[in-house]
This record gives structure tokens, C-alpha cells and sequence, in this order.
């Protein structure tokens, strides 16, 4: 089972606490989406899990064995870093040919498929490709190693629209075909809100927020109308952001227990809305 | 065991080029001296030719200091342990060296045969003609020593911040100003302690054995240091 937990995790940069105390655990299986602002500690912890850092403190657990230089549960995963650190002067095809060596269950004939449809030239040298062509690179390298969890870090940095599109399409396929732990981190949500299942919102460094989108969406929604009867309406209840224009606002409320008073809203000539994943995003990672 | 075996391969094979290229212009260099030396000096001229593996020794040793980056991040691309990287790193490092000392033996026969040529190899010059097994020996020990001191250097160096990297580039002329400095304060004879580190290659006794066994010393100590400084490593470079 490919399941990953995180007990208590701090991690320290010099004075600078850049996760502190998570304790989080990513259900096998699953599509989790790691969302945060720039500088939040989502690298920072998919780093900690891959081991490519070490915890100040905490334990990270996966398929419930320590990754700590285990290369057995190490080649249980495969991350697609932001960073390019493959030797820069290898072709595609050979970098594909060196993966494979390590990863048993990778696919060399859907890394050329893949690469066939996303035009990216194996015979071209990895520093010869543009930002876009090494991101597509990594992805396709992941999404071949077939491992039992894949991480990406900011996967489609550098894609046009056409191809972050047929990414997103992509990770869905292979995923319908092949269940696996998904865990993509990025902060471009609108595009990724559809295929995620879990959500996880980090915050300066702590976990504000985890829950499967679809309940997250269905605990929320928004609420619009004259600033003094959304204020009414909002008395004793969660909210998370406010937007306002001249004497309107919208208020995004979020319940545990859905509550909408139909009756109160009607009264005071509100309306209700649905809410979208990276407008409550923004609203909770609000300063 | 398998996955060590195939990241020692591809380790190994990353500076292939590297050494291609080097060889290439020893060899064009043992080509055309000869001829230069010949056409200068008329018939009967020998050039002298000598100190070539000291040169590779120097050569490995930037070869393993510049390439610690590249083949340590090709490892963590594909989430291969520390430790592995390490043992694989050191296979490496042996089957280099192994690789070597049949290359430069070669171009040693090579250019014994060649009429114009005195080639005098560094053994013969420090510890006289030796038996075959006993020159090949110290030839390797020297490769593999003057290896693992350019990796530790390389991680070390990968592993240091911009003010600990100065300290590093500057770190010869420290260790000698030191050296120089403890000297005079405790009234050491500078005579006494080249003649102990002479004598640690075994070149007063003649004995290469001496110099093999400093130089597995040096090894350990380097891969001691190394294992020490490798075990919590993260990556630094990337774009």
C-alpha cells in the first residue's frame, strides 16, 4: 500500500522554519493536490518525503518504512522535481534508456508514445530543450517509471495551454488505468481543481486545510448582496473571504455541517453561489 | 546489488569523452615529439619522455573533483539512495583506475618501442625497474588514491557555502603557510620531515610497497571522510 504519513515534521533552514510540525497522510490511491502560495513549503515537503532533505524533526512513513536512505520504498516512488538536475549533456532517449536501468516497471514504449504526441525530440541533448520541453521531459519520464507513487512538483512550468492540457489528460489516463498515490503540487489550482480528489492547503508552513475537494467544495459557498445583510447573514458564522464592490459583497462561508439559512437570505434579498476551488484557496492563504 | 552495478556503469561511462580527449592529445604529443626532436636535434637524437602517469594522476583527480556534481544529481534524479551512490561511486572509482593503468601501460610499451623516445616511467625513477606485478600495483594505488582525494574534494566543495569554498581553493597555500609557521614555533627541521614523507612513499628504502600502503591509508581516510560528509548531503545546483 502505498501510503504515505508524516508525523510531527519540522524543517529548519538555519532560523528559518519552513514546515513546522505537519502531520499529514496522503491515502493511497489517490489524486492529492498540494496547493500553497510561492514559498509555502510544498517543495519543501515533497523534498522531505522523497528524502532529498532530511526532517529537524518528525517522521516520515512510506508504505509504513522510513524513506530515509531505504531504496526500497525510495524506488517505490519517482518526483518529478521542479529543478533540472539530469546530466545536462544526455539525449532524451538515453536518459529514458538510464531511468529504465533503475525503475523496472518503466515503459519505454509509452516514454517514445508519449514523447511522439508531446513532439518532444528523444535524440536532442536535455540542455538543448527549452524550459517547457524539460518540463515535458520529467513528466513523461514519471509518468513512464509507472512507480506506485509519482510526486510533481510544479509539472506543467514552462507548458502552453495546449500542453498543460494534454498533461492533465494524460496523468488521468494513466491513472484510470493504473491506480497509483498522485500527489501534485502546484499553485495554478483552476486548471488542476478537476482531476484532484484530496486536497491539502499549507500555509506558511503548516497544514491549514485537508479534505477531498469534493467535500470541501460542498462544505462552502458564497453568499452576495448589500454589505450590511451579508454582514448580518455572516453573524455567527465561518467565513473565510470577502470581496467587495461600492456597497456589494461576496463572502465565501464554510461550514462543517452545511447550514444555509434559505429563509434569512431571502429575507435580506441574498444570493447564494457555488464556490470554486481557487477563489476558497485564495480566501484561506489570505494574510 | 544489480542497481549498484548499473549506476557504477553509468558513473563510470560519464566522463568517457573526458578521457578520450585526453588520451588523444597524449598520443598525437607522443607522435610528434619524436619527430620534432628528430627533425631538431638531426639523427640520433633522443627525446626524453617521463612523469606521463604523474599527469594522469593529476588528471583523475579533477576528473572525479568536477564530475562529483553531475554524477551525484543523475543519483537523486532517480531517487537512489546516498549510501548506494557512495559504494557505486567507489566501484567506479576502481574500475577507472584499473582501466587506466592498462591504458598507460600501453602507451608506456608504445613509446619504449619507438626508436627516438627514452621513456623513463615514474616507478623506475623512484623505486628503480620492480617486478611487473609490484609497478602495476603502485600505479593503481596511485590512481585510486589521487581519485578518492578528488571526490572528497568534490563533495566537500559541493557541500560548502560560497565563504567555505574560498577556504577550499585557498586550502594549499594555508596547509603550506601553516606548516611552514608550526615549523619555526616548535623548532622543526624542514629536512626531517621531507625525509618522513619521503620515506612514507618508500622513496629513501626503494620500497613501492611502502608507498601502496600510504597510499591505502590515505584512501580509507578520504573514503571515511567522504561517507561522513555524503550521508546527509542535499542537492544544491539544478536550474
Amino acid at each position: 500500500m502505498s501510503r504515505i504519513e508524516i508525523n510531527g515534521v519540522t524543517k529548519k533552514y538555519g532560523k528559518t522554519t519552513a514546515l513546522k510540525n505537519v502531520n499529514l497522510v496522503f491515502e493511497a490511491n489517490k489524486i492529492h493536490g498540494l496547493l500553497g502560495r510561492n514559498g509555502a513549503g510544498k517543495t519543501t515537503l515533497l523534498n522531505l518525503i522523497t528524502n532529498k532533505i532530511f526532517p529537524t524533526e518528525g517522521e516520515i512513513t512510506v508504505c509504513g518504512e522510513s524513506a530515509i536512505e531505504n531504496d526500497k520504498v525510495l524506488n517505490t516512488m519517482f518526483y518529478m522535481m521542479e529543478q533540472n538536475i539530469f546530466p545536462k549533456s544526455t539525449k532524451v532517449i538515453e536518459a529514458f534508456r538510464w531511468t529504465s536501468e533503475i525503475y523496472k516497471s518503466f515503459d519505454m514504449d509509452y516514454a517514445k508514445e508519449l514523447s511522439a504526441r508531446f513532439e518532444l525530440n528523444t535524440s536532442k541533448k536535455i540542455k538543448q530543450l527549452s524550459t517547457g520541453y524539460k518540463s515535458i521531459f520529467k513528466a513523461i519520464a514519471t509518468l513512464a517509471s509507472n512507480a506506485e507513487i509519482m510526486l510533481f512538483d510544479e509539472p506543467v512550468l514552462g507548458l502552453d495551454a495546449y500542453h498543460r492540457d494534454m498533461f492533465y489528460a494524460e496523468l488521468i489516463d494513466n491513472y484510470s488505468k493504473n491506480q497509483k498515490t498522485i500527489i501534485v503540487s502546484t499553485h495554478l489550482i483552476e486548471e488542476v481543481s478537476n482531476i484532484l480528489e484530496e486536497v491539502i492547503i499549507i500555509k506558511k508552513g503548516r497544514i491549514i486545510k485537508q479534505e477531498s475537494v469534493e467535500n470541501l467544495l460542498l462544505s462552502s459557498y458564497t453568499i452576495a448582496g448589500e454589505n450590511s445583510k451579508v454582514d448580518e447573514y455572516l453573524k455567527d458564522r465561518e467565513y473565510v473571504g470577502v470581496n467587495g464592490i461600492g456597497e456589494f459583497k461576496k463572502a465565501i462561508v464554510l461550514e462543517k455541517n452545511i447550514n444555509k439559512d434559505i429563509n434569512l437570505a431571502n429575507k435580506l434579498d441574498l444570493k447564494f453561489g457555488k464556490t470554486e476551488l481557487q477563489k476558497l484557496f485564495i480566501s484561506l492563504t489570505e494574510s | 546489488m544489480e542497481s549498484v552495478w548499473v549506476i557504477t556503469k553509468r558513473i563510470a561511462s560519464m566522463n568517457k569523452f573526458t578521457f578520450i580527449i585526453y588520451y588523444a592529445f597524449v598520443l598525437l604529443l607522443g607522435a610528434f615529439l619524436p619527430i620534432g626532436v628528430v627533425s631538431a636535434g638531426g639523427e640520433g637524437t633522443v627525446a626524453t619522455i617521463s612523469g606521463g602517469e604523474l599527469f594522469t594522476g593529476f588528471f583523475i583527480m579533477a576528473i572525479a573533483l568536477t564530475s562529483f556534481t553531475q554524477s551525484f544529481e543523475y543519483t537523486q534524479f532517480l531517487n537512489i539512495s546516498r549510501k548506494k551512490f557512495f559504494i557505486a561511486n567507489f566501484v567506479a572509482v576502481l574500475i577507472t583506475s584499473l582501466t587506466l593503468v592498462v591504458i598507460e601501460s600501453t602507451i608506456a610499451y608504445l613509446m619504449m618501442k619507438i626508436e627516438a623516445v627514452e621513456y623513463t616511467s615514474i616507478f623506475t625513477s623512484f623505486y628503480g625497474e620492480g617486478s611487473f606485478i609490484s609497478r602495476k600495483v603502485w600505479l593503481f594505488s596511485y590512481f585510486v588514491t589521487a581519485s578518492v582525494l578528488g571526490s572528497l574534494i568534490g563533495i566537500l566543495y559541493y557541500r560548502a557555502n560560497q565563504l567555505f569554498r574560498i577556504l577550499i581553493w585557498c586550502s594549499p597555500i594555508i596547509a603550506i603557510f601553516a606548516s611552514v609557521r608550526l615549523a619555526i614555533y616548535f623548532r622543526v627541521d624542514a629536512s626531517w620531515i621531507l625525509a618522513k614523507l619521503f620515506g612514507s612513499y618508500g622513496f629513501q628504502s626503494g620500497n613501492s610497497n611502502v608507498a601502496v600502503l600510504t597510499g591505502a591509508i590515505v584512501t580509507t581516510t578520504c573514503l571515511a571522510l567522504a561517507y561522513l560528509a555524503i550521508r546527509k548531503i542535499t542537492i544544491k545546483s539544478g536550474e
